[in-house]
This record gives structure tokens, C-alpha cells and sequence, in this order.
């Protein structure tokens, strides 16, 4: 069958321990990968997911667009070099000039719709999530804890340019002026002066101001923060922003079993600063953003490897001195963000028609970021495996095992003794069971019960949690919809993968 | 001579004699579990003898 859900969800949290077992048929990837449209409005669109919790929150929409913010007069001048009727060897106004013409500029705007994004899940990304252009998209496992909070405040990413003022007249001319001979190749006329490069010298100055908008709140604040490990970086006008950039290493082999512990402690504000140069040619790649003065931490093993830095999230702050560190998307966006001293206020330049520039740019602020983080919401909302009925259309063929999910708790996963009460040295699950000599390892390592435990097969296919509580009481269990089956082998790293035989209950139902 | 069993000893009979569809899905036991696409389909009908 098809999906457990448990209505009342678990506690909010801002601390967390996961423990889970998990394995996708090739066919299943090859299925989401072939029905992935890029449609951002589509939840799980691209995205197989494992566990769903929390609220859905919406993404505004919102597009691009020119905008007239003023106006300028436009001066075409030509060098007469020899007709009669008028001043020979002289700037000479072009008909219909001067003219009077807008001033465009762009801007992003909400078109006013919104439409729902995923809630908080731990899912395996089949977008384009890592490599480069153009590579054959990999699975990844990826984890996203959605706040449903905006910025307390960001100001000064240096995105859109709004031209509010320009010379007037702005003097232009096409062609550039050539000779023009006379009797025994002598030029008609003299040329105007031009400098070592040929350029004609600057007959007039003006100056270009620059103002910013602040854009920031309309490209930044279209959807609610979120810690995450892989990237979110696309958006409604077609770019995606992670291309390029290696990504995470949490490749899902297909037909495979994998264990990933996850833990987070979210309790700190994020606070981030972004970059200030003074370069005319900045270096790209730059070597690392600004600076983190406030932020929140994961840890996370995969099959029993400890990933940190780049490896764990795609919202690592890079080369920051905390290999555990996280930050939120926004905040890593801030962190990224540059100002530019250099084009702020750069030399006057001679702009080659003939202009001495002076170039005033809006003396916009660094970046910065600020967010005091709240619990994660994962109570009122019904947790979902692998994903709630409101995803029902999302949920496709999974197989997993011994869910252990502990709220108020963090784990160094690191520490290859923490791992040890959940994958044992021969990468095969520890049980979650007490004995009658102990109790459960991850109770003992952590000091409480989980708040969500499925271990044996009979236990999920009845969603019966035997977690801190267990209890009859319907509301306390999981409601298992459709058909949940047994599945072996079971989970390994290193064990058997594939069955033996499929099951003849499987494909009878595969083929219904 | 009832087949029904009495209150809490559902596992047993359930074990021994499940109906041919449940020991298939059933098929070896274990940790793990397979879930099905969307709502997956419909849950086999457990005889009342069996149901929990």
C-alpha cells in the first residue's frame, strides 16, 4: 500500500536526530525523471520523496518587466567634411535631432499569484541538482527543512539597475567620421582631434547617476526560508543556479540500499554579511562570500560516511571555519552578494562618442541577512511516509526501514561511536529494540525515546509507532493507506540488494 | 468449536494460516517494507477470522 500518515504530525522542532533506511528502484527514478517538466508550481515535481511533515507554504510568483523611469535628449552630431550648405570641417546637428527619448529600465515584480511549495522532506532530488550543464542528472538524497519565515531584514544584493539619470543632450553620431579627399588625395577637410587610440577627444562631459531599487524583497522574499542540503536555485524565468557548482555527495545508486542519520540544531539566529571589493575585474570564481556572524548546524552521514562542508549542503558558507555550518538560502545568497566599491563610483571614463563620463553610482549597502530562527513546524501537520495524502500523486515505489526520528536532540555524526548505535561496523541497522541487559543503543547514546519509531516490517505495514509513547490510541499511530509490503533483502550496505525472486504479490500488484 | 480466536492472540493464527496473498506480501519477513505508487493498490481482504 501506499502511505502511512500520522494526522497530528511530531513535536516542532529545532533540534533533531533521523535515522533511516532507504532503497529506490531504478525504474522509479527513471519515472520521476521522465515526468519532471521544471514546473516550480508543481510540488515533488522532480523530487521522490521519502518523508513529508510540516505546513505547506506558498512561493509568490513573480516575472520581469521594463519600465520608462524618465527621459533624455538625444544629440546625433556628424563631422561635415566638405558639403557646401553647410559649415565645412565642423560637428554639424543631424536632422531631427536633438531627440527626446525614454529612459528604460527593469524591474521584478509578484504578478500577484502564489502557488504552493513543498512542505519540510527528506526525498531524493532527480532535477539537475549538481554537475555541470549539460551532465545526465543525478538522484540525490535531500533534505528540506522549510521555515515559514521571511528575512527579518536584507538589503543591498546587487541585483537591478534602475537609470534615473542621463546627460541631455547625450551626444552620439553614426558613422564615425572618415576623410574625405579632394584633387591629389588631400583631405578635404581636417578631422577632429583624437587621442593616441584614435578615440575622438571628448567634446562634452556629463554625468550617468545610477540609482538601486530595492529588488531584494521582491527576488528574495517570493518564498519562506529554508535549510536544505541540495540547491533551490531556480526560478520562474528558467535559470538554474546550481549548475556549475559541484553539489553534495549524497548520490542515490538506484537498487541500493542507504542509510542516512541526519541531525540539525537550528537554534541560533542566522546572520550574514555579504562581500565588499574594490576590483575592476573582480576574480571568478571568488574564493568564498562575505562573512557569518550567527548560524545553525547540521550533521549528516550517509552509508556511514561523515559529510561536511560542501559535501553535506550546497548551503555551506564557503570556506567558513565550521565544516558543521548551515545557513538558510537567503542568507546564503547575502553571503554571496558583492559590492563592488570600484563600480560604485568609478574613473570618468571617455565613453567613445565623443563624452567625457562621469559615472555616479546609488551608494547601495552591503548585504546583509538577519533571521531569528523559529522551531521547525512538524506538529498540526500530518507527518507523511514517504509522503502525505495531500502528495498522494508524488508517492511512488520505495522500499524502507527502521525509521528512528528523535525531536529535541542533536548527534555528531562524526563521531563514529554515534554512528554505532544506528549502522553497526558491517553497515547493517543496530536494532532499535531493548534487550532486557540495555536499552535500545540510540536511547542510551541520546537520552530519550524517539518520538517516531518504525522498526520491523509487521510495525510499519500497521504503522504502529513504538516510539516514546506507544500507545492504542489511534490518533498516537500511523494510518497505513493502500498496500504496505514486506520487502526483502533487507536493509545492508554491503548485503544482497536485489531479491532473489520478485515477489509474486509485487508484480501482481504492479500489474493491476 | 469456533475459528475465531479469542482477544489478543490474533498473531498467532494470522502466522500459521494467513490467507495466500498476505503470506506473499509477507514473503520472508523482516525490517523492511515496499510501498506502491500513489494510494497504491487496494489492501487485500483479510477473512474477519483474521482481521486485528
Amino acid at each position: 500500500m501506499s502511505y502511512l500518515q500520522l494526522d497530528k504530525g511530531f513535536p516542532d522542532f529545532t533540534k533533531l536526530v533521523l535515522s533511516l533506511w532507504f532503497r529506490v528502484p531504478q525504474a522509479t527514478i527513471d519515472a520521476v525523471m521522465l515526468a519532471y517538466k521544471n514546473r516550480p508550481d508543481v510540488p515533488f515535481d522532480g523530487i521522490i520523496p521519502l518523508m513529508t511533515f510540516g505546513p505547506s507554504v506558498k512561493r509568490k510568483r513573480y516575472g520581469y518587466r521594463s519600465i520608462v523611469t524618465g527621459s533624455y535628449e538625444l544629440q546625433h552630431e556628424f563631422w561635415n567634411n566638405g558639403s557646401p550648405s553647410v559649415p565645412v570641417c565642423a560637428w554639424v546637428v543631424e536632422e531631427d535631432y536633438p531627440q527626446t527619448l525614454p529612459i528604460v529600465g527593469n524591474e521584478y515584480f509578484f504578478t500577484g499569484e502564489e502557488y504552493d511549495i513543498e512542505p519540510s522532506y527528506i526525498g531524493i532530488d532527480c532535477r539537475q541538482t549538481r554537475g555541470e550543464q549539460g551532465d545526465p542528472p543525478v538522484p540525490i538524497l535531500s533534505v528540506n527543512l522549510q521555515t515559514t519565515q521571511r528575512p527579518a531584514a536584507f538589503n543591498g544584493v546587487e541585483m537591478g539597475v534602475i537609470w534615473t539619470g542621463m546627460p541631455s543632450p547625450r551626444l552620439e553620431w553614426w558613422p564615425p567620421p572618415t576623410p574625405v579627399y579632394g584633387p591629389g588625395s588631400i583631405p578635404i577637410c581636417t578631422m577632429p582631434p583624437t587621442d593616441a587610440e584614435g578615440y575622438v577627444i571628448p567634446v562634452r562631459t556629463y554625468t550617468m547617476t545610477q540609482h538601486y531599487r530595492s529588488l531584494p524583497l521582491v527576488l528574495l522574499g517570493d518564498v519562506p526560508e529554508a535549510f536544505r542540503t541540495s540547491t533551490d536555485m531556480f526560478d520562474n524565468l528558467g535559470n538554474y543556479g546550481n549548475v556549475g557548482r559541484s553539489g553534495n555527495e549524497l548520490v542515490v545508486v538506484p537498487d541500493h540500499w542507504h542509510h542516512v542519520i541526519l541531525s540539525v540544531d537550528l537554534t541560533n539566529p542566522v546572520r550574514t554579511q555579504g562581500e565588499e571589493i574594490d576590483a575592476e575585474f573582480p576574480p571568478y570564481p571568488r574564493p568564498h562570500g562575505g562573512s557569518v556572524n550567527s548560524y545553525c548546524k547540521m550533521w549528516l552521514a550517509y552509508d556511514d560516511v561523515n559529510l561536511t562542508e560542501g559535501k553535506l549542503s550546497y548551503y555551506w558558507p564557503t570556506q567558513f571555519s565550521d565544516p558543521n555550518a548551515l545557513i538558510t538560502t537567503n542568507a546564503w545568497r547575502a553571503y554571496n552578494a558583492v559590492r563592488n566599491k570600484y563600480y560604485v563610483n568609478p574613473p570618468a571614463f571617455n565613453d567613445l562618442h565623443g563624452n567625457t563620463s562621469n559615472f555616479v553610482g546609488a551608494d547601495y549597502p552591503v548585504a546583509t541577512f538577519e533571521m531569528v530562527t523559529e522551531a521547525i513546524k512538524a506538529s498540526g501537520n500530518p507527518l507523511g511516509i514517504p509522503a502525505s495524502g495531500q502528495y498522494i500523486d508524488h508517492i511512488l515505489p520505495v522500499e524502507m526501514a527502521e525509521l528512528q526520528l528523535f525531536t529535541g536532540v542533536t548527534l555528531d555524526t562524526g563521531i563514529e561511536a554515534n554512528r554505532r548505535a544506528f549502522i553497526d561496523k558491517n553497515g547493517i541497522p543496530v536494532s532499535p529494540s531493548a534487550t532486557d541487559e540495555a536499552p535500545p543503543p540510540a536511547v542510551k547514546l541520546l537520552g530519550k525515546k524517539p518520538d517516531v519509531l518504525l522498526h520491523d516490517s509487521d510495525n510499519w505495514i500497521a504503522g504502529r509507532n513504538t516510539g516514546a509513547e506507544p500507545t492504542d490510541k489511534p490518533g498516537d499511530n500511523l494510518t497505513p493507506t493502500g498496500w504496505i509490503i514486506t520487502y526483502q533483502p533487507g536493509p545492508s550496505l554491503h548485503g544482497a540488494q536485489t531479491p532473489a525472486a520478485e515477489p509474486a504479490a509485487l508484480s501482481r500488484a504492479a500489474a493491476d | 468449536m469456533s475459528e475465531i480466536p479469542p482477544e489478543g492472540t490474533v498473531e498467532r493464527p494470522f502466522r500459521e494460516n494467513p490467507p495466500r496473498l498476505l503470506l506473499e506480501a509477507h514473503w520472508g519477513g523482516g525490517l523492511a517494507v515496499h510501498f506502491f505508487a500513489g494510494a497504491g493498490p487496494p489492501v487485500p481482504a483479510i477473512p474477519p477470522a483474521l482481521r486485528r
